[in-house]
């Protein structure tokens, strides 16, 4: 019995530039490089800024290696307030959608009159723009006009300074956040839910389980590769958030409520020096990647499902 | 000998809180939170209609006055720029996601 070729081991992996694997490289060759022309050449041409001498009015384009990124690095706003800023928002606004989402979609997974009406109804901050829905929240906490105001001294309470002090417009810019991302945790734990099996339902319900306890033991588990998904996706998304903390606050009062893609913005277009504003950025992409991949580690232990 | 269809909410084995509450009352439970939710969603939409039919003036107390208008939306339909503008929108996304999609599947 003769062996062509010797068996592969399992997990080992062995690059072969063999006939099969040209023919593959040849066909995803086109889609390969218009990902890197129109994705991997422009952070290349923004990374090539970061490391110049390039603010608008004057720019002399030296090379001054990793100046910008000690700078970014070393400034005390960026560490204490920005870089925490952006993480408090990122793990409240991820947290807080996830629960409603999660909820929002076991509401929607039975027939009742008018489902189709409040799905539409929930999808409605999605179809709104982030912009949009930002200047919204931002007039209607106005503290001279908005309703918020207006309801609230109806009620008797003294006028309030929504927008002014750190922490209230902060919670402003997460729940802005969390109104326009909970329904995309909706409509994707939805589909989820109802792609799960019934039979342990029915066998949990045969041993007179409670409906938490069906919740937290049979559905929780069986949409863990779901939520992993959505999690990280909408975590990585979340730490780039700028439209909403823009609008509603510009970055806070006395910039107490400015997250990282803010402070890039104003650097390298409010302060005009685009080599540091590239350089928080480019420090910015590699938390995020850094973030990215080691969520998506951590929550890849919870792709395989046991059945 | 067999057990009742459906056993009272008090002879239920280890009942949690939604199966102790009476048929209705989970159903009020639903129902509320139903609305609640309806409510939290569609405030800020409906806030923003309603601020769109405002004349200009009264934009600041929309909650007050009984003054309504579609002049806003004439006025803003008016503008070429605007038109160009949801134009741009429109075919940007349609070929984004189209090449997107195209790129992904080949």
């Amino acid at each position: 019995m003769t062996v062509a070729e010797p068996l592969p081991q399992p997990g080992a992996r062995r690059f072969r530039l063999g006939e099969k694997e040209r023919f593959m490289l040849l066909l995803i060759a086109p889609a390969a490089s218009v990902l890197i022309l129109f994705q991997v050449v422009p952070i290349l041409i923004g990374a090539n800024a970061s490391f110049r001498h390039w603010p608008l009015y004057d720019p002399s384009g030296e090379w001054l290696g990793l100046q910008h990124y000690i700078r970014v690095l070393g400034d005390p706003v960026f560490l204490g307030l920005v870089l925490p800023n952006t993480l408090l928002l990122m793990v409240s606004s991820v947290a807080i959608s996830l629960v409603l989402g999660l909820a929002l979609a076991h509401l929607l997974n039975r027939d009742f009159v008018g489902q189709r009406l409040v799905q539409t109804i929930i999808l409605l901050p999605l179809m709104i723009a982030p912009v949009i829905a930002a200047t919204m929240m931002r007039w209607v906490f106005n503290d001279q006009f908005g309703i918020v105001g207006v309801v609230w001294e109806a009620l008797g309470f003294g006028p309030q300074a929504w927008l002014a002090a750190r922490w209230p417009a902060f919670s402003i810019i997460v729940f802005t956040d969390v109104w326009i991302w909970t329904p995309w945790f909706t409509i994707i734990l939805l589909a989820g839910l109802k792609s799960l099996p019934k039979e342990p339902y029915e066998a949990a319900a045969i041993d007179a389980a409670t409906k938490w306890r069906m919740f937290t033991h049979l559905t929780l588990p069986m949409l863990r590769p779901v939520i992993a998904v959505c999690v990280v996706i909408r975590a990585i998304d979340a730490f780039r958030t700028f439209d909403q903390v823009w609008i509603i606050s510009q970055g806070g009062p006395a910039r107490s409520t400015e997250v990282f893609s803010v402070y890039a913005y104003v650097e390298a277009f409010h302060n005009l020096n685009f080599g540091r504003g590239s350089a928080a950025a480019i420090i910015g992409a590699l938390i995020i990647m850094v973030l990215g991949i080691a969520l998506y580690r951590v929550l890849d232990r919870y792709m395989d499902v046991s059945r | 000998m067999t057990a009742p269809a459906a056993a009272l909410p008090h002879e239920q084995r280890g009942g949690g809180f939604f199966d102790a509450l009476a048929p209705g009352g989970r159903r009020m439970l639903f129902i509320l939170a139903l609305i609640a939710t309806l409510f939290l969603f569609a405030f800020p939409a409906f806030w923003l209609l309603l601020t769109a039919l405002r004349p200009g003036w009264a934009v600041f107390y929309v909650h007050r006055g009984t003054d309504f208008t579609l002049l806003n939306f004439a006025t803003v339909l008016e503008e070429d720029i605007v038109v160009r503008a949801f134009f741009n929108s429109f075919v940007i996304a349609t070929l984004a996601t189209v090449l997107s999609i195209a790129v992904t599947v080949t």
